[in-house]
């Protein structure tokens, strides 16, 4: 029994491209090149660089949505790529994902009931009609939505409240981590610091892992213990997040941090803001 | 006194719906100093990008305006449709948010850029070719003269919004318009978008006008900031007065809610409850006050007027000297 909830080792992605003549070698494409690295229960990793660094390609390798070249994820210490089709099926409900536009995530033709059981629905796990029930009104209210929205389309949401129905369908089979892909870049500041409150609560609550895919780093303040960087396919630097934002090694975590539109007068402290009163 | 490039007073617009006309933007004023950059910063479904709309007079035909928009001592609510396309892209450039859908994947981009030229300027095709050219060039693409006769999809996500860009400034106009011009891009890549707006403002003499629901843009960006709630202006002043002291609580509530803001790692961030007033059904008195920590009864008799904040700027809100304290 291994302790670590995910485990990637040296895991190598590889695509070849469309030949450049007609006789010529398929170039390969190396979109991730010998990654590590490991998460414990309850714990979560962002992993953060720029468009075209291996960063999805990552996610989606963890999520075995696409084939390694070499290497292997393991998912409570079962490798991923090793296991029968069956026996992947099974493991896959302690594993979600969380996706970015969740506007395009969401069937716009399906009661959000439907879309946040589909998991459930797949897996084969909700026994009895009540027993499914019972499920997607917990899993709504984990989100902050209630048990009734069941019944409503996606276009009567927000795009924060679809996001959040999204995290929903992640939960609904209890996994043990959730990969989340840019969950944050299309929603408005207000609204990203909702999800991301919501992301450190279900993880407080649940004991969640989370990989946190970003191109951002201040978003991953708010959710990582760890952050790797992430520069054309490999990990330039990897850490716990309170070193790597004091203390950044590698000259593209600089940059990466130089990035951050920090504005400059928020310096100052101010009042803190009060609630509403109940 | 200080010249105006646009002055824009008791702007409103209403759209036409089954059930009636519902206000979009409401009663809204501001100007865009010469040479100066306005930020107007809000939640989606403020008003904002409505507002940009109505400057460049491209609002649907279900909409209803009123008010007056001055560019240079011009009230461009009043220019017919045939004198409005001589202002749009000559004097008044646009930028959007999503290089992809801006531009034209069936033609190259030199032709792209080079359309505004010959439109507007009356250039030749090879002299307006040539110009695009340039135009690339001072936007930072390498090679640019190469680079006319690819097409979009042969560009990376920054080169399109510098693509873009291009054709925005192609006629020199005297007003940008930016619309969330780096929502869609890499933290990385919005830092070189912005550097090369800071740079062609200040060589140009440009004024501008950036719309984006994030502060650290604006903050960086701008000279000037509008705070929209509700289609409505609730704060206004320059960048160093308002983000040094936020005088309205929905300002506040922006700041809180911004990762980039906060020094403690893994800390919660401010929310703003509740969600933005349809409008549809605006409440009476203060719009935001359903959302607000600082509210009384007195908030929801009646609107309140802009009024002074803790520094040189306006508030739209009668708690002031409580919220800055």
């Amino acid at each position: 029994m291994t302790k670590y909830i995910l485990q990637v080792e040296d895991l190598v992605c590889e695509y070849r491209l469309k030949r450049q003549r007609l006789f010529g070698p398929h170039p390969v494409l190396r979109a991730v090149g010998g990654v590590s690295l490991q998460i414990m229960p309850g714990q979560s990793l962002a992993v953060v660089g720029e468009s075209g660094s291996g960063k999805s390609t990552l996610a989606r390798t963890v999520m075995a949505l696409e084939t390694p070249t070499s290497g292997s994820v393991k998912l409570n210490g079962e490798d991923l790529f090793a296991m029968s089709s069956a026996r992947l099926r099974e493991v896959r409900r302690n594993l979600s994902m969380v996706f970015q536009d969740p506007y395009e995530s969401l069937d716009p033709r399906l009661k959000i009931g439907v879309s946040v059981a589909d998991p459930l629905d797949a897996l084969h796990e909700a026994r009895t009609s009540s027993e499914r029930r019972t499920r997607i009104g917990e899993a709504l209210e984990a989100v902050g939505l209630r048990a009734a929205d069941a019944e409503k389309f996606p276009h009567e949401f927000s795009g924060g409240q679809r996001q959040r129905i999204a995290i929903a369908r992640a939960l609904i089979t209890r996994p043990a981590l959730i990969v989340a892909d840019e969950p944050v870049s299309a929603l408005d500041v207000s609204v990203q610091a909702q999800v991301l409150n919501l992301m450190h609560d279900l993880r407080e609550r649940y004991g969640i892992a989370y990989l946190f895919v970003s191109h951002n780093l201040a978003v991953v303040r708010q959710v990582a213990d760890e952050v790797a960087v992430m520069q054309c396919g490999v990990f330039v630097e990897k850490g716990k997040a309170a070193d790597v934002f004091a203390k950044p090694q590698h000259d593209y975590t600089r940059k990466l941090l130089a990035a951050v539109l920090k504005p400059e007068a928020m310096r100052r402290a101010q009042p803190p803001l009060r609630a509403i009163p109940n | 006194m200080m010249q105006n490039t646009l002055s824009v007073q008791n702007l409103s617009v209403s759209l036409r719906t089954d059930s009636g006309y519902v206000p979009i933007v409401r009663d809204l004023s501001f100007d865009v100093r010469k040479g100066a950059a306005l930020g107007i910063v809000g939640e989606s479904g403020c008003g904002k990008s409505m507002t940009a709309l109505a400057v460049m007079r491209l609002l649907p035909d279900s909409a209803q305006t009123s008010g007056s928009i001055m560019l240079e001592g011009n009230d461009l609510l009043q220019l017919s449709e045939g004198a409005m396309c001589a202002v749009r892209g000559a004097r008044i450039g646009m930028v959007f948010q999503e290089p992809m859908t801006a531009l034209n994947p069936a033609h190259t981009v030199g032709k792209q850029i080079a359309e505004g030229l010959r439109l507007h300027k009356g250039l030749s095709s090879r002299a307006a070719i040539e110009e695009a050219g340039n135009l690339m060039d001072l936007v930072g693409i390498p090679n640019a003269g190469a680079r006319l006769s690819d097409f979009p999809h042969q560009f990376s996500g920054g080169q399109r919004q510098r693509v873009v860009i291009a054709m925005a400034l192609a006629c020199k106009p005297d007003l940008l318009v930016a619309d969330e011009p780096t929502t869609a891009l890499d933290v990385t890549v919005q830092l070189q978008i912005l550097e090369l707006l800071e740079k062609l403002i200040a060589d140009m003499g440009m004024s501008l006008i950036v719309i984006s629901h994030d502060l650290g843009v604006i903050g960086r960006l701008c000279d000037d900031v509008m705070v929209m709630y509700a289609g409505q202006a609730v704060e206004k002043g320059t960048v160093a007065d308002v983000f040094d002291a936020p005088s309205h609580p929905y300002t506040r509530g922006l700041f809180g809610a911004l990762p980039e803001a906060q020094e403690d790692i893994g800390a919660r961030l401010y929310t703003i409850p509740g969600v933005v007033p349809s409008p549809f059904a605006l409440p009476h008195g203060c719009k935001f006050a359903d959302r607000c920590g600082y509210v009384v009864p007195a908030c929801r008799d009646a609107e309140p007027p802009l009024s002074p904040g803790k520094l040189g700027q306006l508030a739209r809100c009668i708690k002031v000297p409580e919220v800055v304290a």
